[in-house]
């Protein structure tokens, strides 16, 4: 260690303050160091003056009642005042906002569910409940009388995708179903046939 | 010997219990810290103040602001490292505010004059060197040489009192301790 580096830890190191290996080096520089062994010296001597301003214990300069006073003091000052207690230290508001929490953390989710669902999750399922629910292949062209009931309803509902039933799929697997039922049906109706469709339903 | 003695773990273990019982309603906890801590408190204030009502005004201030914020006191924080950081800042906004105040003969620098001891001390020159340059030290240097020199705390302590690491706390030692010498010996201003 150089004298730079010990310089400014000789203060503490007279005063006994150091520890460990920074005590060992600080300790070892000053033995081989004569500048710095005698300002440690100097320092200890004013370290031991200032100490002696301060003794005999202070404590013992004030009697009893000055204390009794102080801490009657601190007690009326004191009871003035409220503990400013946390939130999260509240057992009631804590509860109340992991209510809270857990209720908004609920609502996201379900956003969450209505928004990709469609998409992704639920996709698979559609399209197999589309492959339950597809109308037989039709021909490229063909008469609206020709139709059975199954390829009718597909029909209605390419032309009518909101309408809604207890028994109909939900609404975002008519929106999966619909392209690949009008590629088929509805390019080949015309004015005539959407009013027969309309009628028969 | 010094104001206050280092506190044992044991003491330390008192507090935190004391700490826990305040926290579950017991405010008698609460007056049993005061009385463990209002003779320290009140000193460490009035090294930085002119007078005893105005340590006693520190100390008052100290231990409501700690009984207002004991609930969010960190589990593992000292209760005295704290109260003496509460007190250390509030002695210095004081110390601050009251700047323009004319100091008295050793402000900010309370040495009971019946304290004085024998040895070197008895040279009254000497003495009034030393305080002229307790005097003078910047507001840092001097808290670090308070709860150091006075309190008797180690430089860990000392620096989380003082907001600042542990070696920026041994270096401010150094240099307020080279200041008092400089004083001592006749050169005042020296920094």
């Amino acid at each position: 260690m150089t004298c730079a580096k010990a310089s400014e830890l000789l203060a503490a190191f007279a005063d006994g303050g150091l520890e460990g290996n920074e005590r060992d080096e600080v300790a070892a520089h000053v033995r081989g160091c004569d500048a710095c062994s005698e300002e440690v010296r100097v320092l200890r001597e004013v370290l031991a003056d200032t100490r002696r301003l301060a003794a005999p214990d202070a404590h013992t300069t004030k009697d009893e009642a000055f204390w009794l006073d102080l801490a009657r003091d601190i007690r009326v000052a004191v009871a003035e005042s409220r503990p400013t207690i946390p939130w999260w230290r509240l057992p009631a508001i804590s509860a109340a906002f992991a209510m809270a929490a857990a209720a908004v953390l609920w609502v996201y989710l379900k956003g969450q569910a209505s928004v990709v669902g469609p998409v992704a999750p639920v996709a698979p399922v559609a399209a197999e409940r589309k492959a339950a629910h597809a109308p037989p292949p039709l021909p490229p062209t063909y008469d609206i009388d020709d139709l059975d009931a199954d390829q009718l309803a597909a029909v209605n509902a390419a032309l009518s995708p909101s309408r809604a039933d207890d028994d109909d799929p939900p609404e975002d697997e008519l929106a999966v179903a619909s392209p690949a039922v009008a590629e088929n049906l509805v390019e080949n109706l015309d004015d005539t046939d959407l009013a027969r469709v309309a009628t028969a339903l | 010997m010094a104001i206050a003695e280092r506190m044992p773990e044991a003491a330390r273990g008192e507090d935190e219990l004391l700490v826990d019982r305040f926290r579950e309603g017991d405010a008698r906890a609460f007056e049993e810290l005061v009385r463990r801590h209002q003779r320290a408190v009140f000193h460490l204030a009035r090294r930085f103040v002119r007078d005893d009502d105005e340590a006693k005004d520190v100390a008052q201030r100290t231990f409501v602001k700690a009984y207002q914020g004991l609930h969010a006191l960190r589990g593992g924080a000292a209760f005295r490292t704290w109260l003496f950081r509460i007190t250390s800042n509030l002695a210095l906004n004081h110390l601050r505010d009251n700047s323009r105040v004319r100091p008295t003969e050793d402000a900010g620098v309370h040495i009971p004059v019946e304290a004085i001891g024998a040895d070197r001390l008895d040279d009254e020159e000497r003495r009034g060197q030393l305080l002229a340059g307790l005097g003078e030290l910047p507001p840092k240097q001097k808290l670090v040489l308070e709860l150091r020199v006075f309190q008797e705390l180690p430089f860990r302590e000392v620096a989380e009192i003082a907001g600042c690491t542990e070696n920026a706390a041994k270096v401010n030692f150094h240099h307020a301790v080279k200041r008092l010498r400089a004083f001592i010996e006749g050169k005042g201003g020296a920094k």
